[in-house]
């Protein structure tokens, strides 16, 4: 690729100094940029940064989770409902979604770690998901504080989450897509009444020797 | 298809227990929870939960030799777990003692205004200890005495499965 170059105004790299002294020259021609005192033999050993920053770690997933895979959730508000997992987002967590209609769990984010996976798995290959959906989507909204608040300290109030309209829009987008996905299953009935239910443990039922 | 989902659809609840009960020790079972009765009309919200979310187990005592013990590590007896190898299961998952007293204190993570009875230890599950599905726990502060032979829940998050 050819680069050419613009003819800046070209900056004057020596100057003329006079000097005294006799039979001296008169002038000296200085650099104006002067050059280095001390240059080293060796390269400069530069510390690598010892840890990666968050946004470079590794993420893994569980080979049980896959896109499509019905999860039981294990704590939070939803826990024990049986939900759809979508995609894993670049922070790590997974994104699910009830959907809601089903089982009234919106589309949300979870870490891996709080959630079963089950070996049910619905193909929702042909389901698109909007790109918008992802970490920002749900990032949490800190209120901006006026800087000089003297006496209104406690006055702000917390304010509930409400549900904007934009994620009711979104969540009906990408339920209508997995319902579809649902619908096409061979075992579809069993699958709405299987999500509308929810996981709970019996009497002798135990983790350690169940199968998921 | 799915194994499973067929024997949800030809099996009855009540059936599936009775089998279950048979089996001495079920390595694999396929588990799902029929709809209960529930028709699974889209507009229900199934609120009330029917299950645990937790594996049962008991403050067996603390860890100790014949004439001393350690309070900081407590010894669970999990229930149904009774080899070393289904005792891993359990290894890692966060355990609760769930206890009331007489007077209300604040419950974290809700409004101050909200105040229940209900207390809780948190710990989690460290190891196995001994051949025979018992478990080590740590918890935050150590169990009270008055614990032992009660129930502690193990809960099944941070989850492997």
């Amino acid at each position: 690729m050819e680069f050419i170059a613009t003819k800046k105004p070209a900056k004057p790299l020596t100057a003329v100094k006079p000097i005294g002294g006799e039979k001296n020259g008169e002038k000296r021609v200085v650099l104006l940029k002067k050059r280095r005192n001390y240059y080293p033999t060796q390269d400069k050993i530069r510390k690598r940064p010892a840890k990666k920053c968050f946004k470079q770690h590794k993420r893994s997933l569980r080979s049980s989770i896959k896109p499509g895979t019905i999860l039981i959730l294990l704590a939070g508000p939803h826990k024990g409902k049986r939900v759809v997992f979508l995609k894993q987002l670049h922070s790590g967590l997974l994104l699910i979604t009830g959907p809601f209609k089903i089982n009234a769990c919106p589309l949300r984010r979870i870490s891996q770690r709080y959630v079963i996976g089950t070996q049910t798995r619905i193909d929702i290959s042909k389901a698109k998901i909007p790109d918008t959906i992802n970490d920002s989507y749900f990032r949490r909204e800190r209120k901006k504080r006026a800087k000089k608040e003297e006496g209104d300290i406690f006055s702000t109030k917390k304010e509930s989450y409400k549900v904007n309209d934009q994620r009711k829009a979104d969540q009906k987008i990408v339920d209508k897509e997995i319902i579809g996905a649902i619908k096409s299953h061979p075992e579809r009935k069993l699958l709405f009444g299987y999500l509308a239910s929810m996981f709970g443990l019996r009497s002798s039922q135990y983790p350690h020797r169940m199968k998921f | 298809m799915n194994p499973f989902l067929c024997k949800l659809c030809s099996q009855s609840y009540t059936k599936y227990t009775s089998a279950m009960a048979e089996e001495k020790k079920p390595k694999a079972e396929k588990k799902t929870k029929a709809p209960a009765g529930d028709k699974p009309a889209l507009k229900k919200r199934p609120f009330k939960r029917h299950g645990r979310l937790y594996a049962k187990a008991i403050f067996t005592g603390y860890k100790r030799g014949l004439r001393n013990q350690h309070e900081n590590t407590a010894l669970l007896k999990v229930e149904a777990c009774e080899t070393k190898p289904d005792s891993w299961f359990y290894v890692g998952k966060k355990c609760v003692y769930v206890y009331k007293a007489k007077h209300k204190t604040c419950i974290p993570g809700k409004p101050k205004s909200k105040k229940s009875k209900v207390r809780a230890i948190w710990g989690k599950v460290t190891r196995p200890h001994g051949c025979t599905g018992a478990v080590r726990a740590k918890f935050k502060r150590n169990l009270p005495a008055k614990a032992m032979g009660h129930r502690i829940r193990i809960m099944l998050y941070p989850s492997r499965v």
